[in-house]
Parts: structure tokens; sequence; C-alpha cells
């Protein structure tokens, strides 16, 4: 359907409203293309009026009226808001007083021996008791080992070329390695025994400037730079000083 | 007791209700069985038209007049008492209409087509209840104002708690979701 302009519309309906033929006729004269619009909402007003009709039979006799008992909300709720406002005070004020307070347990320290001295050397200090809380801090975990999820291989070659040394770790070591564009193709010599893959490549990323990075899904990005900033642990390669590789 | 009374008639729009309003809040019972009379068709008709059920209408004009009976001191006579009540009626059908519509849709629709085909002999375009229906109780609720009762805007914005604009635009909103709907039902 054309949309048409909201003046119009308004004016139509007010004419269907209205109902006065005659406008209705100039209003067709003016607007030919809009006659059919204001011919269905002549209808539609008619037809909402017309449903009154229904309401008007619908009431035979009037009922007699007799005022009902409303429930009374309101009060209801806030009784109801308070009482529970009071069980979870005495719920909280039950927990704080059954719950035990933490006991401090003094332990003695056995006391030292009295050695008596040969020397004039100054005593040391008495020892305070020392004070033991019922739930000490955690004794410190060691952190894992990133790498420590890899398998670990051995590998020993000779004069190859970088490029086929990373795919034979990837074989060896059961991971992928994806290695960036622009990766040096030196040939190089690896002899690493019992060391994963993140190991190796971070030996060889020493001598040939590449970092290899876990991504975390099995599999390991190569890319041909090296971080100057990193944490420099030690920057002889491993086989220079370890057993476990002789290479490069 | 009459002082608002008088004060009215000097503005020169006298509401006669207001005479039974102040006898009813004076003790008198009768004045307000006056009103139900009085105003008992106009709100049934309101509450019919948004509720589209007559047991529900009746229902609800009890409750109407239930909540005017009680809180009548409240009205401060600033409108007119029908526009009062008018507005208290749209109020609690649109309030019912929503509490019932879940309650309707579960209905099964052969239970109620026979009910009402039994019970009320429909003269009236089956389209047009249709069309109804499907409206919201609040749009019903205008058009009723305005095409049963055949209220001014003015007092439909009384009636509906808005401004006179804020009533010709929801009107006008009212009657184009219902022409839409009129013209795509088959």
């Amino acid at each position: 359907m054309k949309r048409v302009a909201p003046e119009l519309e308004s004016l139509m309906w007010t004419l269907a409203e209205e109902g006065n033929d005659r406008a209705i006729d100039e209003f067709g004269a003016r607007h030919p293309e809009l006659r059919s619009e204001l011919l269905k909402r002549i209808a539609m007003v008619k037809g909402l009026r017309g449903a009154k009709k229904r309401q008007s039979e619908s009431p035979k006799a009037i009922p007699r009226f007799v005022p009902r008992e409303t429930t009374a909300r309101g009060p209801i709720l806030i009784v109801g808001g308070l009482v529970l406002a009071a069980l979870c005070a005495l719920a909280f004020a039950l927990t704080i007083l059954l719950t035990p307070a933490p006991h401090l347990h003094v332990v003695e320290q056995p006391k030292p021996a009295v050695v008596p001295l040969a020397t004039d050397a100054p005593l040391p200090p008495p020892q305070a008791p020392v004070v033991q809380t019922p739930n000490p801090l955690p004794p410190k975990v060691e952190p894992k080992d990133e790498d420590s999820d890899l398998k670990p291989g051995t590998l020993k070659i000779k004069h190859a070329p970088l490029l086929s040394v990373l795919q034979l770790i990837s074989e060896t070591c059961g991971v992928r390695i994806d290695p960036a564009p622009g990766m040096p193709n030196p040939d190089v010599v690896v002899d690493y025994r019992d060391m994963n893959a993140m190991q190796m490549l971070r030996d060889l990323g020493k001598q040939y400037s590449f970092t290899p990075l876990d991504q975390h899904d099995g599999s390991i990005l190569v890319v041909p730079a090296v971080d100057p900033n990193a944490p420099s642990e030690d920057n002889t390669p491993v086989g220079m000083d370890r057993v476990k590789k002789v290479g490069g | 007791m009459v002082s608002a009374v008088i004060d009215k008639a000097r503005q020169g729009s006298f509401d006669e209700d207001l005479v039974l309003v102040e006898r009813f809040l004076s003790g008198d019972a009768r004045a307000f069985e006056e009103l139900y009379s009085k105003y008992y068709e106009k709100v049934f008709a309101i509450a019919r038209g948004v509720l589209m059920d007559a047991d529900e209408a009746s229902d609800a004009v009890q409750e109407v007049f239930t909540l005017v009976y009680r809180h009548l001191a409240r009205f401060d006579k600033r409108s007119r008492f029908s526009t009062w009540l008018f507005r208290v009626a749209v109020n609690r059908s649109i309030q019912e209409a929503r509490r019932n519509r879940y309650r309707s849709r579960t209905v099964a629709l052969t239970e109620a087509a026979g009910k009402v085909a039994a019970e009320e002999p429909d003269t009236t375009d089956p389209k047009v209840q249709a069309t109804l229906t499907k409206l919201s109780p609040a749009d019903r609720a205008l058009l009723v104002l305005f095409y049963w009762e055949e209220l001014s805007l003015q007092d439909i914005a009384d009636s509906i708690g808005c401004g006179v604009n804020a009533a010709k635009t929801r009107l006008y909103r009212a009657r184009e979701r219902f022409r839409t709907i009129y013209e795509a039902n088959p």
C-alpha cells in the first residue's frame, strides 16, 4: 500500500468519524487515489461503533452492588517482609554466635640448654613464644612447569636444514610446529636427549635467533625474532654446558 | 459539604454527580447506589471492551465500584466524577486483562467459541471483534472510550492520566494498529 501523508491520514479518520457525506465526496473528488482508503476507514469506524451494540445487550439487569471484601495485600506484604527480615537477622546472629572463634595455640619453644660460656660473646636474646594459628597458610606451591605437558624426545642430527629439523622435532615430540614466514634455514647439528619440543626449540632459538611460542593447543608457533627485553636465564645454549644437548 | 459544588458551579462546569458524592461522604449510602445505577452500563461497556468477556467484565465492574466505594474520599474533585470513575475502570480493566491474558490463552478455543455462541448471539462484525481481541488492552481502552463512550480527547486524557496531545497520539496509534490488523485479516 502506498504510504499516505499523516495529515491526509488524520483527515480521512476525521471524515470517517464524522460521516459527513458532502465532505467525503469532496475529499474523494480531490484525492481520487485515496477514495478506497477513505471507504475502508469508514467501514472500520462503522464496525468499531457497531461493536458497542453487543455491550448494550449484555447487562439485562443491573446486579445489586455489594462492596466486596478486598484482601488487604499491603499489610500482609509488610508483615511478611518484617517476618522475613527478622528470620534473616536471627539466622545471622545464630551463625555468629555458634561459630567457634579461632583458637590460638601458644606453643612454647623448648628453651635452649644453657651452656656456660667460656667466652664473652653476648647471649642471644630470649625467643618469644611462637603463636600458631589453626589454619596456617598453605605451603607455597612451586609454579608448574608449563612445558611439563609436552612429550620428551631424543633427536640427534648431523647437518640438516633448520626447517627440516623443526619438522623432525614436531614428529618426534608429537606437537605441531608452525614456522612463521621469514625463518632462517641454515644447516644445524642437534643432539637432544629426553627434552621436550619447547626445550629443544628454545635452545635452537638462542642460536638461530627465533622464538618459540606455545599456543597451548598442541601447537608451537616459531617466529624469527628475539625479544631483547626477555629475561635472560642463561644465554649459553644448553648443549654447551649441559649433558642433554650437544649441537649447534 | 456544598462548598465544592458551589465552587464548581461558579466555574461554569457544574458536575451534578458531586452532589451525590458529597451525600455519600456524609453518610448517605443511597447516594452511592444512585451513582452505581447511573454509571453501571458505561463502566460495564469499558470493562467489556477492554476484557472482551462479559463475565470478566461483570466481575471487574464490581471491583471498580468497590474501589470507588472505599476510596471516594480520595476523589479530589478537580475533574468530573465520571472521568475519575472511568479512569479507575480503565486502569482496573487493563490490570485485569493483563492478569487474565495467560489464563485466556489456555482456554480451549472451541470451548470459548461454543460458550459465546450459546449465550450471546453476536450481530456485530466478527472481523472487528477478532481485531479488537488482537489489540493490547490499553489500545482497546482508548478505542472504547473514543468510539463507544464518545468521550472528548480531554476526557480521554483525564481517564487515562495523560495530556491531551499524548491522548491524541495514543489514539492515533491505537487506530492505526487496529487498521493494520483489520486489513491483514482475510
